[in-house]
């Protein structure tokens, strides 16, 4: 059974965690706007994300469904 | 609650600013052609994308949903509720990575599987997407008219129809980068408003530590498995049903693939990854609310413990719950109400109707479209409001997505997969898991009776066996670099040519 601290904890970081994700979608809309307009008007085309890219995007699925899995053990 | 006077206030206010939003981003963008209209020239950065993405997945039955999880099952409730849609947003990856592959740009996916197998497969998966789409519409609507109406007095059926005439107008003028324009402005007030409105219920309630205190009191000899995330009583009930369905709704959502071929090609998972996860923190949030109930009102029924928690709360922040819950209803609907209207032009129309239609005719029949299927989700809700529950619907959606992400799988990665395995693959499915929910409901039918995560597994095993072993039986041998080679401009005119 999850204790008072973990619980409180738990709520802290559902909130920050929330925050976090807020602010980090504004600060790509801030910093890269609508559309990629230099390459539109370049006509270039776009090439597809590279194996890093990609790596680095399951890295962070691992990531969180590592710390999801240690949510479940931890507050079991 | 709110009086009628102030819903009806903040209705027009919503509207006001969207549909305003809404012509800006048509005058900015110049939405003149089908590829904007529809893909939103394939350009978008990837903040707006993901903002979009998860808005669209923030769904209003969430406010209610998750608060119901955690009265029946406790702390588990927040992941039993969440996975499925995070699930969703891991599992298109490899689909969309191999797509924009295959489709430097793509208009729709489903124009694919015409390039791929003919026409037959083709019309396969337009009905299951346009029944998915349409019920994803239903589905937002029908808990937007009930809570809307629930919390303001007014007549569900009126706001459903201010709702939806409100998003056909904003798709009618610029379609997905409206969508996309009108999600991101969406989701901040969503976001914003959701860290000011759930602490401040939290508060109203004594703060934490009053709210586990007054939870281990209420619950008794139950806290142990409520305050333990690792309860897995209602495993059955809660989880699997939906992690087999909505786990893969993602990939069969054509309002998800309209975002894939929206963004920057070298974003791709990126977005998917950010959204999907982000996706989680906001449902976790919700589930507040129900700690909350739980808390404050041990005798309410775990299906109303949300009403009865925002209760709690001031007449202002009352206002602000409403707003969250237009924001996420109105980027769900219109989401999906673009992703019909493409797929009533590019698919229907386009591809079998009027094979020689120009641009302009693709993108007024697009326009219509968003009028006409205004209407028919709008029709559709009223009907279900009176026969159908929200569960049922859900369902029902699931049905579709476990027919058809097996054979595309097989699809996109075995060339021996076969037109006719894969009709049959989703056909098949289709027929089966429709008749097996028809049973476990006593609908027509009284028997077999199993269980709904049953029935979906059934779905998934089914749709991909028989789409393998037809294959088997009758191969393709199909060159994946014959679609691969088309250039973007040969899409969005057609000039790539039918396969047939």
């Amino acid at each position: 059974m999850m204790s008072e601290s973990l619980f409180t904890g738990m709520l802290v970081l559902f909130w920050v965690a929330e925050a976090a994700f807020g602010g980090l979608v504004a600060y790509w809309f801030i910093t890269q706007g609508f559309d990629s307009d230099k390459d539109t008007a370049s006509g270039a085309q776009i090439e597809l994300e590279d194996r890093s890219e990609t790596l680095q995007s399951l890295a962070m699925w691992g990531g969180f469904f590592g710390l999801l899995l240690l949510g479940i053990i931890v507050g079991a | 609650m709110v009086s009628r006077l102030v819903g009806f206030g903040l209705l027009a206010l919503w509207a006001a600013a969207m549909i305003a939003l809404s012509y800006f981003v048509y005058k900015r963008q110049g939405v003149s052609d089908t590829s904007e209209f529809i893909t939103a020239g394939g350009r978008a950065q990837v903040g707006l994308t993901t903002a979009s993405f998860a808005v669209t997945w923030m769904w209003a039955g969430d406010i209610l949903g998750v608060p119901q999880y955690v009265g029946i099952t406790g702390v588990a409730g927040i992941w039993m509720y969440a996975a499925p849609a995070v699930l969703s947003s891991f599992i298109v990856i490899p689909f969309a990575l191999r797509m924009r592959k295959l489709f430097p740009q793509g208009l729709t996916y489903s124009e694919y599987f015409i390039e791929r197998f003919g026409k037959g497969a083709h019309l396969a998966v337009i009905a299951v997407i346009l029944y998915t789409m349409v019920l994803g519409g239903v589905i937002q609507l029908f808990v937007g008219g009930a809570v809307i109406g629930g919390l303001t007095g007014i007549d569900p059926n009126i706001v459903m129809a201010v709702l939806m005439s409100v998003i056909a107008v904003y798709i009618l003028l610029s379609g997905l980068w409206g969508s996309m324009t009108t999600d991101f402005v969406q989701f901040l007030s969503a976001i914003v408003l959701t860290l000011v409105f759930v602490p401040l219920l939290l508060f109203e309630a004594g703060g934490p530590s009053a709210v586990y205190a007054n939870m281990v009191t209420n619950l008794g000899d139950k806290s142990p498995s409520f305050l333990s995330m690792a309860n897995l009583n209602f495993i059955e009930d809660l989880f699997l049903p939906y992690a087999l369905g909505l786990g893969v709704w993602g990939v069969v959502s054509l309002a998800t693939w309209q975002r894939v071929f929206a963004v920057r090609r070298d974003k791709t998972s990126r977005f998917l990854t950010i959204g999907g996860i982000g996706v989680f923190t906001t449902i976790a949030m919700y589930s507040i609310i129900g700690f909350v109930g739980l808390a404050a009102f041990p005798d309410v029924a775990p299906g109303n413990l949300s009403i009865a928690a925002l209760g709690l709360m001031p007449g202002w922040a009352a206002v602000v719950f409403l707003l969250v819950a237009l924001m996420v209803l109105g980027s769900s609907v219109d989401s999906y109400l673009t992703a019909i209207a493409s797929l009533t032009s590019r698919d229907i129309y386009y591809r079998h109707l009027n094979p020689e239609a120009s641009d302009d005719e693709q993108l007024r029949v697009a326009r219509g479209a968003s009028i006409g299927f205004a209407a028919v989700i709008f029709a559709g809700t009223v009907f279900a409001l009176g026969s159908i529950s929200f569960v049922q619907l859900l369902l029902i959606g699931g049905i579709g997505a476990s027919a058809l992400v097996g054979p595309f799988a097989l699809s996109l990665f075995w060339k021996k997969t076969s037109q006719v395995g894969f009709v049959a693959g989703v056909v098949g499915s289709q027929a089966v898991t429709a008749f097996l929910l028809l049973a476990s409901y006593d609908i027509l039918v009284t028997s077999p009776t199993i269980k709904l995560w049953e029935i979906m597994a059934v779905g998934h095993l089914l749709s991909t066996g028989l789409a393998t072993g037809v294959s088997l039986l009758s191969p393709d041998d199909f060159d994946f670099d014959s679609i691969a080679q088309e250039t973007p401009q040969a899409m969005a005119d057609g000039s790539g040519g039918d396969s047939e």
